[in-house]
């Protein structure tokens, strides 16, 4: 006769187990958060993406900045 | 000058260019008057030599604005403009950059690279004129997404449920 384990239920523990990837049964709450959470990170990702360089660092030249 | 697509790695809030001083070859500072920088999108990979013509009409938007642009850099080093107004890039039409200023001091030399193709179009004697003369290389740019970090808050994202 054991005793269910106590889950405590919040954004705290749904967040631990969303990052570690531990299997986790949310209820209808937290899976709210966890649409949140994905949401986001999606858009920290995005929005921290990196910079694109076009070309390459082949020719010096005094174009397009001459001003002689 | 223009920017392929496939360069691009797809859509992106442009909110940064910059360009890479070119070693220690010329000066370490230049000034450039009336400077402004305009982008648009274009659906060709190759510019004409009509400046007006290179954009799907529409897109030609004027993105920063200054009456005295200094450039400066430490050799290799790169010269970041902040634009005034972000520019939406929509990842699947190429990418022109158009530069413009009238008279300043001193050549600040900066990278370019061979491309193949007509994407360069310059006209430096005639800031007035439609036209330019084509050119095969152009300049190394990198492009900054904008940080939009504050816009989409949690705080933000949760207040879409």
């Amino acid at each position: 006769m054991g005793m269910e384990p106590t889950r405590e239920s919040g954004v705290v523990p749904l967040t631990i187990s969303y990052l570690i990837g531990i299997k986790y049964r949310p209820n209808k709450k937290e899976v709210q958060m966890k649409g949140l959470l994905t949401m986001g990170l999606l858009m920290i990702t995005a929005s921290i993406a990196g910079a694109v360089t076009v070309g390459s660092p082949d020719i010096p030249s005094m174009d397009p900045f001459c001003a002689s | 000058m223009i920017a392929l697509a496939e360069e691009m790695n797809g859509p992106m809030t442009i909110g940064d260019i910059s360009w890479q001083r070119g070693g220690s070859s010329g000066s370490a500072q230049g000034t450039y008057n009336s400077f402004k920088i305009y982008m648009g999108l274009s659906s060709s990979d190759e510019l004409t030599d009509t400046f007006e013509s290179n954009y799907i009409s529409g897109t030609r938007t004027l993105v920063y604005a200054t009456s005295s642009q200094t450039m400066t850099a430490g050799p290799d080093e790169w010269m970041t403009i902040i634009l005034d107004t972000p520019f939406q890039y929509n990842g699947t039409d190429n990418l022109v950059v158009e530069i413009q200023w009238a008279g300043g001091s001193n050549m600040f030399y900066t990278y370019m690279w061979e491309t193949g193709s007509n994407r360069g179009l310059m006209n430096k004697t005639n800031i007035g004129s439609p036209t330019g003369t084509l050119y095969t290389r152009m300049s190394e740019l990198m492009f900054t997404p904008e940080s939009s970090l504050q816009q989409y808050s949690f705080a933000y994202i949760k207040s879409l449920w």
